[in-house]
């Protein structure tokens, strides 16, 4: 891996960075937890984890506990201070914490400053490696024609684009596939797959439809509450599509069984 | 009444602007200077890009030198063997109509053949015409025949909307009833998302430009 | 007409269920979508224009009263007369009143969605009044009983065979007998229909896309030509209008044009652009007696009062429903109101309540496309939030939807509890779903399991995968 960024810290001092893991990775998938780990120790980045965290608050503010919510930014703003960078695997979380904490504490003086202040440090991990630290990756392989889903909140709040794409170009081996109707809404939502079932189905539908018109054997995003959404759709079609995050295959962790599928079978 | 109930929920709902009341002044003024925004830049001469888009809007276009050769341009868009009974905007009233010819001088009749009308501009941003209500030019005539014909002198065509406001005096005495940026024929696609023409106005447009 | 919002669940089920409805709205992604995005991509300016026509439209309205005194002074200068209207009930009355005054017995109506949000048709016909839509898709959806199903398109979920089953039906007694299936010849018979009614009519109906304070103008776009022949052959002209119609100048009115048709429609501009003021002039030809503006409130005072605020920019162009992963799923009928999609779940909670349109603020996943095209910048899925905030503390959020945030809340908060809980919880479930990797059904998430599967955790939380690896280190 080399580094083309400059980073806070200096020219000598490796980047601090807190580790946001999100609800969804602690629970579903640390796999992607740990893949983020390894992308930002190899990039020279010293990771941490703070224990004091569980979630971001989107649930609570897209549902309208608005008071929740405030509750819970205050609690991320204080685990997170003092570090010189915050990076999660999730557009969504990061997107919260970096647009709606200020505006959602913006009636606190003290409150609203440090959001604006932690929201500046605030990165998603794909943008995070390639905007700041420019990094370029080294000796990962994964052989495989890939497809890519853009996850709504990342794309549209935290401009992630290029991005994973710039990142997966380093991966050898790997074909880049690009799905049609990438930047369409796979219909998670967070409540809103459990809340307007038929409607997600439909919409999640597509995107499976999509996925095989591009023939690829791997779907790979940033954001897995997506995954989790069109990886449960493609197994329930038995589809054989594999379905991993982004950081999972440039950390070279993507060897293991994918989002939905069993532990290996032995050879 | 409902008009001051209305009045003071707008002003309550804007009572954290500055001034206690709107500043008069200061909006008067804009509405002098009627600020200009961001238009569609293009470059070249306003003719060749008013009638490559016109022609894009389904306009049919032709050029003549002058007014004298209207009559003639007039009778070849209909059937040799058909004595023209057509409806004419009184600007045109000069230009020497056959007397053999039925003209209607007056508004639009429900049954319309073809009507002929003299535009007030065109704008090459769009490839549009514009017409503006009167005594020598009634509104129905743009919408009621089947072929409407637009006479436009070349000289009248302008860059922008913008151009053709600047042009026009907006005072109570001056503006017209009714101002027609029009734009090709009528259409629609309500039926299954079929683009059909005619809908309720007219099915061709003729623009005869005349240049000069 | 108030919202039956209701029942959006069980009506987008049918929605989703409805092939002919599903086709119809896959037409609308091939057409419009693909045509606006040629047309923005061929516009370098486009982005400085939703700018420009943002800003016009905050600055009229943060001097809303301003603008709309200087709107009536011009109308009444040039003949016209300005009617304000609290609510649909008083608008309604006002329209009456002056068909009463008139003796009007053919009320013609150009394309005007306040008038439908205000429910005018169904109070002219109580009077006994005959109404008739004279856009193609409005007089479509009028015979047929039923309402729009979109903004600009009204007929987009009818099938053109069940347009030509409409006119056999109805068009016996204009004498077209036979059954027709070509969609020029089922225009032509609107066309026939409909021009003999633009003379009849007493009283000619429209809308404004824009009201022109400098002017006194009303403005309309259209491509059928109607608009103009409702307001020129009528006797009398009435124009419905929204307060929040009124821009300035003349140029404002170019400015946001130049959005409008792109964004609708994917053209550069409509066959027709209107700048209607005030009642025949004395030299005139043609061109109605009487000239009326009804001013509608509606709660768009409501909404400038507060967070709501950026709605008012709305210049009706549709392209929100167009990009709506929902709306493009169920279509418009199953958001129960005059306005759907994006807009319309914002409009409509504002207009007739949120006990009214509960659910529209909830039926959306905030993917945030309608607020990328939208041609003047109204952050609706901030909107939608706002509202879901609203309905959460003047408590229309109950039961589950409430109190599984609020657990979830409380748990958040005490990260010790949680990661311990969590722990043991996964463990479990990792260990139920090792060999499958899913799980097939899930209790409390059928939403979820009814059709997808669910990936099974790995066995361990992330922080006890970590703090295990730590104390390894």
């Amino acid at each position: 891996m080399t580094l083309t960024g400059s980073t806070r810290g200096g020219e000598t001092a490796r980047p601090r960075v807190a580790l946001f893991v999100t609800c969804l990775v602690d629970l579903f998938r640390p796999s992607i937890g740990f893949a983020a780990v390894k992308l930002l120790e190899d990039a020279g980045c010293i990771v941490e984890v703070p224990q004091m965290q569980v979630c971001c608050g989107q649930p609570a503010y897209n549902s309208g506990d608005t008071e929740a919510a405030r509750r819970i930014a205050r609690q991320v703003i204080a685990t997170f201070s003092g570090f010189d960078y915050v990076v999660g695997p999730s557009g969504s979380c990061m997107a919260t914490i970096r647009n709606d904490y200020p505006e959602m504490l913006s009636g606190e003086a003290e409150w609203r400053d440090r959001a604006k202040a932690l929201a500046e440090q605030s990165y998603e991990l794909m943008s995070f490696l390639t905007d700041v630290l420019g990094v370029h990756l080294d000796g990962v392989t994964y052989p495989g024609k890939v497809t890519y889903h853009d996850s709504c909140a990342g794309l549209r709040t935290l401009a992630i684009k290029a991005q994973p794409r710039q990142l997966l170009a380093d991966v050898d081996g790997l074909e880049l596939c690009e799905l049609q109707d990438a930047e369409t809404c796979c219909g998670f939502g967070g409540t809103f797959c459990v809340k307007y079932p038929d409607i997600s189905i439909k919409m999640v539908s597509d995107k499976v439809g999509n996925i095989e018109m591009t023939g690829a054997d791997t779907l790979l995003g940033g954001d897995i509450g997506c995954l989790l959404n069109i990886a449960g759709r493609l197994r329930r079609l038995g589809k054989p599509t594999r379905v991993f995050h982004a950081a999972e295959v440039l950390a070279g962790m993507a060897s293991g069984p994918g989002i939905g599928d069993p532990k290996a079978e032995k050879a | 009444m409902g008009r001051e109930e209305i009045l003071a929920r707008i002003r309550s709902a804007l009572s954290d602007r500055p001034h206690a009341q709107a500043d008069n002044a200061a909006l008067d003024e804009r509405m002098a200077m009627r600020p200009a925004g961001p238009a569609v830049h293009f470059d070249g001469d306003l003719l060749p890009r008013f009638i490559a888009k016109s022609l894009a809007n389904h306009f049919t276009l032709e050029r003549i030198a002058s007014m004298q050769l209207l009559v003639p341009a007039i009778r070849a868009l209909l059937p040799a063997d058909e004595t023209p009974d057509i409806s004419v905007a009184q600007a045109l009233d000069h230009v020497g109509w056959p007397p053999e010819w039925t003209i209607n001088r007056g508004a639009g009749r429900p049954v319309e053949r073809l009507s002929v009308t003299l535009a007030y501009a065109g704008i090459a941003e769009t490839g549009s015409i514009v017409m503006r209500s009167g005594a020598d030019s009634p509104t129905t005539l743009n919408f009621l025949p089947d072929l409407h014909v637009v006479v436009l002198h070349a000289s009248d065509v302008v860059r922008y909307p913008e151009d053709v406001w600047r042009r026009m005096d907006v005072s109570a005495a001056a503006w017209p009833r009714s101002v027609n940026v029009i734009s090709g024929p009528s259409r629609t696609a309500d039926v299954g998302g079929t683009i059909v023409r005619p809908a309720h106005g007219p099915k061709s447009v003729q623009l005869i430009i005349i240049d000069d | 007409m108030g919202a039956r919002a209701h029942g959006f669940r069980d009506r987008a089920s049918e929605a989703l269920a409805d092939a002919n409805l599903q086709r119809s709205i896959a037409s609308l992604k091939d057409g419009f979508v693909a045509a606006r995005a040629r047309a923005v991509a061929e516009l370098p300016e486009f982005e400085a224009m939703r700018e420009a026509g943002a800003a016009i439209k905050d600055h009229t309205l943060a001097n809303l009263d301003h603008y709309l005194l200087r709107y009536e002074a011009e109308v009444v200068k040039r003949g016209g007369h300005v009617h304000w209207a609290n609510d649909a009930e008083e608008a309604c009355r006002i329209v009456r009143d002056i068909c009463h005054r008139v003796g009007a017995k053919t009320v013609t109506k150009g394309k005007s969605m306040v008038s439908e949000e205000i429910g005018l048709n169904a109070a002219l016909e109580a009077d006994g009044l005959e109404v008739l839509e004279t856009d193609a898709g409005e007089y479509i959806v009028q015979l047929a009983k039923e309402a729009p199903s979109h903004i600009v398109m009204p007929t987009i979920h009818k099938t053109t065979r069940q347009i030509a089953d409409l006119f056999h039906e109805h068009h016996q007694r204009y004498g077209f007998t036979e059954r027709v299936e070509d969609a020029a010849e089922l225009i032509g018979q609107v066309r026939s229909v409909l021009r003999s009614k633009f003379f009849a009519a007493d009283v000619g109906v429209t809308g404004a896309n824009f009201l022109v304070a400098e002017t006194g103008s009303n403005v309309i776009v259209t491509n059928e030509g109607n608009g103009d022949l409702t307001s020129t052959l009528a006797r009398v002209h009435i124009v419905t209008a929204g307060i929040e119609k009124v821009v300035p100048t003349l140029n404002d009115t170019a400015v946001l044009l130049r959005l409008l048709a792109r964004s609708a429609l994917g053209m550069d501009v409509t066959s027709y652009v209107t700048y209607a003021t005030g009642p025949r002039r004395p030299d005139d030809l043609d061109g109605p007696e009487e000239y009326h503006v009804v001013l509608i409130d509606n709660g768009r005072t409501k909404m400038l009062a507060g967070a709501i605020r950026p709605m008012l920019r709305c210049i009706r162009c549709g392209a929100c429903m167009n990009h709506c992963p929902v709306y493009l799923s169920v279509g418009g009928h199953a958001y129960g109101g005059v306005y759907p999609g994006p807009m319309g779940a914002v409009l409509m909670p504002m207009i007739s309540g949120h006990d009214k349109a509960q659910e529209l603020p909830h039926a959306c996943t905030l993917n945030g496309r309608c607020q990328q095209v939208c041609p003047v910048k109204i952050p609706l899925p901030d909107l939608l939030r706002r509202l879901r905030h609203e309905q959460w503390e003047e408590g229309f959020i109950r039961g589950k939807s409430r109190w599984g945030i609020t657990a979830w809340a409380w748990l958040a908060t005490r990260p010790v509890l949680y990661h311990r809980l969590t722990k043991l919880i996964v463990a479990l479930a990792g260990l139920a779903g090792r060999s499958r990797g899913r799980f097939h059904r899930l209790p409390l998430a059928s939403g979820w399991t009814d059709d997808r599967d669910m990936p099974a955790p790995q066995a361990t939380t992330f922080h006890a995968a970590w703090a295990k690896a730590k104390r390894q280190r």
